[in-house]
């Protein structure tokens, strides 16, 4: 009895992370505190105390990734953010 | 000075002639901008679709931070993004900017604002302080007042009274 090796093939797409890349926002001077936990909320439909916590880590440490997935679902989030006038990039995950 | 509220159960917007004067020439301005910033680089045949071949990064530090780079450091890929996406993105931040201006109160009598014209508010008069801010070069939210520079100083007020007006819309939804 052996496993086929296409078999082997489905399991391991299953198990590696088909979503490797990341929506990143970044700390600026202008947009308000507030507006930045609205637009979490409101687009990424994040709870009251998720957007608040991933907008004071925009504020504290510059950045923070606010979403993961493939390329071209981060880069409609970057999109949306832009359109908010919110700074954000996508990259690759690195972890 | 009332800017939005919450009354009998409704939401509002007030402002005087003053301020709506002046809310219609600063949303003016970035439409202005958003029109005109690149004219150059503008494909007269990209209203056929939303592809843009000739898109670059914008000269203007104003327009660049209204429609900002997609990747932090990958130039190609930016180059590659702008075609496909900023022109929508243009169009998108038109066409708040008009909704703005054809839906500002009319006079001193309050306007309702419903629920459904929330966003699009908010994203006109971020807008409108991206510009103004970008401009002004406001660096950490702090201001610096420059007793030499009048001018400066009175678009600091106007700065200032924009952050105002958007708080007051954040506070009452």
């Amino acid at each position: 009895m052996s496993i086929s090796p296409l078999e082997d093939t489905k399991a391991d797409q299953k198990t590696q992370p088909m979503t490797p890349w990341v929506c990143l926002v970044w700390d600026d001077p202008i947009n308000l505190m507030s507006y930045v936990t609205y637009v979490f909320m409101t687009y990424f439909g994040y709870s009251k105390s998720k957007a608040e916590k991933l907008m004071m880590d925009v504020h504290t440490k510059g950045r923070a990734i606010v979403n993961r997935g493939t390329r071209e679902e981060m880069e409609r989030d970057v999109v949306a953010m832009h359109s908010y006038g919110l700074m954000a990039t996508l990259e690759k995950a690195t972890e | 000075m009332r800017g939005f509220y919450f009354e009998n159960e409704k939401r509002w917007l007030k402002l005087d002639e003053v301020e709506r004067a002046l809310l219609t020439s600063l949303i003016s301005q970035v439409v202005q901008l958003l029109k005109l910033g690149d004219a150059e680089t503008v494909d007269p045949l990209s209203f056929l679709e939303d592809i843009n071949k000739k898109a670059i990064r914008p000269q203007d530090e104003v327009v660049f931070r209204l429609l900002p780079d997609a990747y932090a450091d990958d130039e190609e890929s930016n180059n590659d993004f702008r075609k496909f996406t900023e022109q929508s993105l243009r169009d998108e931040k038109l066409a708040a900017a008009s909704f703005a201006l054809e839906n500002l109160p009319k006079n001193d009598q309050p306007k309702e604002i419903p629920d459904s014209e929330i966003t699009v508010w908010l994203k006109s008069l971020n807008d409108v302080r991206l510009a103004l801010g970008t401009r002004l070069e406001i660096t950490d939210g702090a201001v610096l007042v420059d007793e030499n520079d009048e001018e400066k100083n009175s678009l600091l007020d106007v700065y200032d009274w924009l952050t105002w007006l958007q708080g007051t819309l954040l506070e009452v939804i």
